[in-house]
């Protein structure tokens, strides 16, 4: 006798018949989603600006958009705006290609290269040089270029089109949740920075 | 693809979705298990796929071939053994022997270096070879009557949730699991949560924590001077060691039941054994038992007299420490267990040190630094780093603790105390307290409460991203 269609390979019987939707498991991971909501909801505001990730997956990714590049480390990225220097410079596209640690490594420099666009009238490469940014043990701070630019294209994907979704979720310290539990016992005055489109980093200090 | 991974995230989610309307079938439910494990598995690399499948369809012919020339078994067994250990022996030992055989070249002064090949280690390699032949193995003993459809055997050998990491789990535990498919009671939904839970808070929070520390310490040009340094990361190490793997398996038993099948527990707070021979039963319990089963037993096991004993027990762990990677160090790590293990069997120490008032205490204590010793040697990237670390730790002249809080992130600090806490509860007992083992109404929300914050905690309080360690072996 054969068995019929509908009839399931070797299923045994149900042990539970209660609705899947009042059960434990189920509560406690609505009850998850309510806390994780509330805990992302307490971050600090962002930026102004680009999300943090959006702007570093955009940043290591740029290529024949500039005829002028600002390159060099924290001192380059905080501190030249390239508006400003677009209005003294003959340069129409300035961007500022500097990182929170960085050195003049090839890697550093064929990037720096292939952000130039290939047809401009006058090409430039402005090198803000200091004592960190000739020394390969910067690749050990936090935040430098080559550290970066490991990130896969997946990730780089996901920060570009999901920036909002990527900063809700990441890490959080226990300082930045109960400032935004409590915000009336946050610093006085705090740094703001605001990031430009074109690689500025600027940082201002406001009141909270 | 990582089980910490948004990714993994995603594909879980469509697999569960898919699941309970998929299994209800045998053929559709192993096609379906394939099909979802070769995209987890070829996520990574998907050419590596076809050296699971080849491993995987030697042994799946070897075994049939077996039941129906059976006076030939041995040689259908030598030919999946030689397969699979063939597998392993191109992809994780070729370089390591030509390293060696160039060494010993030089040694008796012959200009000759054989090239070294460089090849990528395929992830998981070990685990799914030694799932692999347990099967034929099982097949050639008559333990195991072979399968017949080979998507009923892939299921078994590359089933996602263990695929990479284990537990190692044998062909007689799980081909019967997968003929059938059982109903998920709510209760095995809630264990499955649990143990996956517990299992990313093991991975993300404290192992990714504890690496930063423990990955800066070996990483650095020199080694730190302070022995307190050196004694706080390799107590470090042990614990992200051990939260790293045991965090893995803990997922994959949550999935499992999820999915409605058991997998072995694969470890069981190993920490608070007093014995080694007690520790080897609560750590990767699934390997151990696979080398005590295909390798120590039958070279004779305790069978043939105490010195033939203790050669059977040098052997398995030698190529149980070769198993865990291609490097002297890693041999040198199985050693000094093996050490252990010889000395405990004659001296009997731990057995004497626990009729002491308070003995039980100190002969977990002394089994934990021992094994905090020879993780020295499994965590140092060669055997003269090894040797550098073990001078800092019994650099006794320079405790300089002051230097290891410099160097010590706070948050790693606070991970370890928290699960040198949690060791204690265990060790103590208080698992088994009225309290914990309890399943009135408020304990219930507690616990619904607990797992949810862990689920927030690991959302907002993970360290950035480490592969699992177990995935290079």
């Amino acid at each position: 006798m054969t068995m019929p269609l509908t009839q399931p390979d070797n299923v045994s019987k149900p042990r539970h018949t209660g609705r899947w939707w009042a059960e434990r498991t189920f509560a406690t991971l609505l009850l998850a989603g309510a806390m994780i909501y509330v805990t992302g909801s307490l971050r600090p505001e962002k930026d102004i600006g680009m999300y943090p990730d959006e702007y570093w997956a955009r940043k290591i990714t740029w290529e024949r958009c500039a005829d002028a590049v600002l390159t060099g480390d924290s001192r380059v990225l905080m501190g030249v705006a390239p508006q400003e220097l677009s209005s003294v410079l003959p340069y129409k596209q300035i961007r500022n290609f500097g990182f929170g640690a960085n050195w003049y490594s090839p890697e550093y420099l064929d990037a720096v290269e292939k952000m130039l666009l290939p047809e401009g009238p006058r090409k430039a490469v402005f090198m803000g040089i200091t004592p960190h940014s000739l020394t390969g043990r910067t690749n050990d701070v936090m935040g430098n270029y080559l550290e970066l630019k490991k990130m896969s294209p997946r990730d780089i994907y996901v920060a570009t089109h999901f920036g909002a979704l990527v900063y809700f979720f990441q890490p959080m310290s226990l300082r930045d949740a109960f400032h935004g539990l409590f915000p009336a016992r946050r610093p006085q005055t705090r740094c703001g920075i605001i990031v430009m489109t074109v690689g500025w980093r600027c940082t201002r200090r406001r009141l909270r | 693809m990582q089980f910490n991974s948004l990714i993994f995230i995603l594909f879980a989610g469509l697999f569960f979705a898919g699941w309970p309307l998929l299994k209800r079938r045998n053929t559709t439910r192993w096609v379906y298990l394939v099909v979802a494990s070769f995209i987890f598995y070829g996520w990574w690399d998907w050419r590596f796929l076809f050296l699971i499948i080849g491993s995987g369809l030697i042994d799946f012919f070897a075994g049939l071939a077996m039941q129906r020339y059976s006076s030939r078994r041995n040689l259908w067994l030598v030919l999946s053994v030689c397969g699979n250990v063939g597998s392993l022996a191109i992809f994780k030992y070729l370089d390591f022997g030509v390293g060696n055989l160039n060494w010993l070249l030089e040694a008796f002064g012959i200009d000759a270096q054989i090239p070294v090949v460089r090849l990528i280690l395929p992830v998981g390699i070990s685990f799914y070879t030694f799932q692999s032949m347990s099967y034929t193995i099982d097949v050639y003993h008559g333990l195991l009557r072979p399968t017949h459809n080979i998507f009923h055997f892939f299921a078994y050998l590359s089933l996602f949730p263990q695929l990479v990491a284990g537990p190692i789990v044998r062909a007689k535990d799980l081909l019967p699991q997968l003929e059938t498919v059982s109903e998920v009671s709510a209760d095995e939904r809630w264990q499955g949560l649990n143990l996956m839970v517990f299992g990313f808070f093991k991975k993300v929070v404290v192992a990714d924590t504890l690496a930063g520390t423990v990955n800066a310490a070996f990483s650095a040009p020199e080694l730190s001077p302070s022995a307190g340094y050196w004694w706080i990361v390799m107590v470090m190490f042990a614990f992200q060691i051990y939260c790293d793997f045991s965090g893995y398996s803990d997922i994959a038993r949550g999935l499992g039941k999820w999915m409605g099948y058991e997998f072995p527990v694969n470890f069981r707070n190993p920490y608070i054994a007093s014995s080694f021979q007690e520790f080897w039963q609560r750590w990767h319990i699934s390997l151990s038992t696979w080398f005590r089963d295909y390798v120590y037993i039958p070279l004779g096991g305790s069978r043939k007299g105490a010195i033939r004993n203790q050669v059977n027990l040098w052997i398995t762990m030698l190529i149980s420490g070769l198993w865990h990677g291609a490097a002297w160090h890693f041999i040198f790590w199985a050693m000094v267990h093996s050490f252990y293990l010889t000395v405990e069997r004659f001296t009997a120490w731990p057995r004497k040190l626990t009729r002491l008032p308070g003995g039980r205490h100190l002969a977990t204590l002394a089994v934990f630094v021992l094994t905090v010793l020879a993780w020295v040697f499994f965590r140092a990237q060669t055997l003269e780093q090894a040797l550098g670390v073990f001078r800092m730790m019994f650099n006794f002249g320079n405790f300089n603790f002051a230097l290891a809080d410099r160097l010590i992130d706070n948050n790693a600090r606070n991970v370890l105390l928290i699960i040198i806490g949690s060791q204690l509860f265990f060790h103590l007992g208080l698992d088994k307290g009225q309290w914990t083992t309890s399943r009135s109404r408020p304990k219930l929300a507690f616990d619904s409460v607990f797992i949810a914050v862990l689920i927030a905690v690991c959302v907002f309080n993970r360290a950035p991203s480490n592969i699992f360690i177990y995935f290079q072996f």
